[in-house]
């Protein structure tokens, strides 16, 4: 009885060896692959800049209210202390991608025209104040934007508006940027955000 | 593996993943960038300019005792004074308005004289055809000098004339509370009839401020 027991469990082994040698044993299979599929990237894109319209205001030491801005043509009008500077610019995006969000962005390059003394106070003495993504016009898709944030996939052209003041100062600070000339600049970014 | 080292494992693994998360600069979002056309902008420039007329004799007073011989030059006490006209000009290629002052500074040709003269010496401007005195104090011991506030605001263009009158009255109080004959007073200090004795060598400026109030 004892040893008809031992070959009894012996032999539930030798079972249990055999099943859990499955690859060997010639039982049906069958495999599918799933339809194929492209999987493509989307896009984040800024265009060239288009128009560009300056605007000029004066607000002067800042005792009285300031003047309506009128129209600034940069070749033939001068700016003074007091003044304040806008200048507007279209600029195109692109964004697709489910999940595409991006922050507009941009630096303000002022520089002296040329190392001479007027171009180089007239260069120190501006102030960047502002760049500002003011709205978005002609969007497609669901591209929106909110502040300077972009979401959702589609075209459309971000209007910026970039302030610079020549200040007021002291009585006679700037006399030295007199007659001065400067190059002015936007470098717009777009830079992807996390979209959760 | 034991519990313990399990946990380290897991605690690394997490430690690691803070750290690419940390690192946002170096996640590889996309971006883009352009850049606008380089506009060319220039400052303006404010320039004075003063120009000059006179002196001149001009009549003053109507004192029917006080005979001016014709031809007579120079300051005659209660007779006659000197004027100067002055022309303050913002420039017409100044890019902003401006205010201003004439400033007058006169600086005695003869000490002596002049410490004589100075208690009868008296000036008054005239502005668009506003006169105000000058207040005696302008004649001080070392000369004659005083702002004159131009009281208008000057477009690029724009002039304004300030006329300056000198002159000494017929009578006055000395500083003895006396009241006496200026002319008799300075009866040593008159130059000949058509002659002229300088009191003052002038030296007078212009500066203007750009306007503060838009």
């Amino acid at each position: 009885m004892k040893k008809s027991t031992k070959a009894l469990i012996a032999g539930g082994i030798g079972v249990a060896l055999l099943v859990g040698g499955a690859g060997t044993v010639s039982f049906w299979t069958d495999e599918a692959e799933g339809g194929d599929g492209v999987i493509s990237a989307g896009t984040l894109d800024l265009g060239s800049p288009a128009g560009g319209g300056w605007e000029i205001s004066h607000e002067g030491d800042g005792s009285g209210t300031a003047t309506e801005p009128v129209a600034f043509d940069p070749s033939a009008d001068q700016i003074v202390p007091g003044d304040v500077l806008s200048y507007t610019q279209s600029i195109p995006v692109t964004l697709e991608g489910e999940n595409i969000k991006a922050e507009f962005n941009g630096s303000i390059d002022v520089t002296p025209s040329t190392d001479g003394t007027a171009d180089t106070a007239l260069s120190e003495a501006i102030e960047s104040e502002d760049l500002a993504a003011t709205g978005l016009t002609g969007a497609t898709g669901d591209l929106s934007l909110d502040g300077e944030t972009l979401a959702g996939e589609g075209d459309g052209s971000v209007e910026v508006t970039t302030t610079i003041t020549f200040p007021w100062g002291t009585e006679g600070q700037y006399n030295d940027a007199k007659l001065g000339s400067l190059n002015f600049a936007v470098d717009y970014t777009l830079t992807q955000v996390p979209g959760n | 593996m034991s519990l313990r080292r399990a946990v380290f494992a897991a605690a690394v693994s997490a430690a690691a993943g803070a750290l690419l998360i940390g690192g946002g600069v170096t996640y590889a979002a996309w971006s883009d960038s352009a850049e606008s056309e380089s506009t060319t902008v220039q400052a303006g420039t404010l320039t004075a300019t003063i120009a000059q007329k006179g002196p001149t004799n001009e009549s003053t007073g109507s004192n029917p005792s006080i005979v001016v011989t014709s031809g007579s030059n120079g300051i005659i006490p209660g007779a006659q004074a000197q004027r100067w006209t002055y022309t303050v000009t913002n420039s017409a290629n100044s890019a902003t308005a401006a205010t201003g002052t004439l400033d007058i500074a006169g600086t005695p040709s003869s000490t002596d004289d002049y410490a004589v003269m100075r208690p009868y010496l008296r000036a008054s401007t005239t502005i668009n055809g506003t006169k105000k005195n000058i207040p005696d104090s302008a004649f001080s011991s070392s000369g004659f000098s005083y702002s004159v506030d131009l009281g208008k605001t000057l477009k690029p263009g724009d002039s304004l004339d300030i006329i300056l009158d000198l002159s000494m009255p017929a009578t006055a109080t000395n500083s003895a509370g006396k009241k006496v004959d200026v002319a008799v007073e300075l009866l040593n200090r008159r130059s000949a009839n058509l002659d002229v004795q300088s009191i003052f060598t002038m030296k007078n400026s212009a500066q203007l401020k750009q306007a503060g109030k838009p």
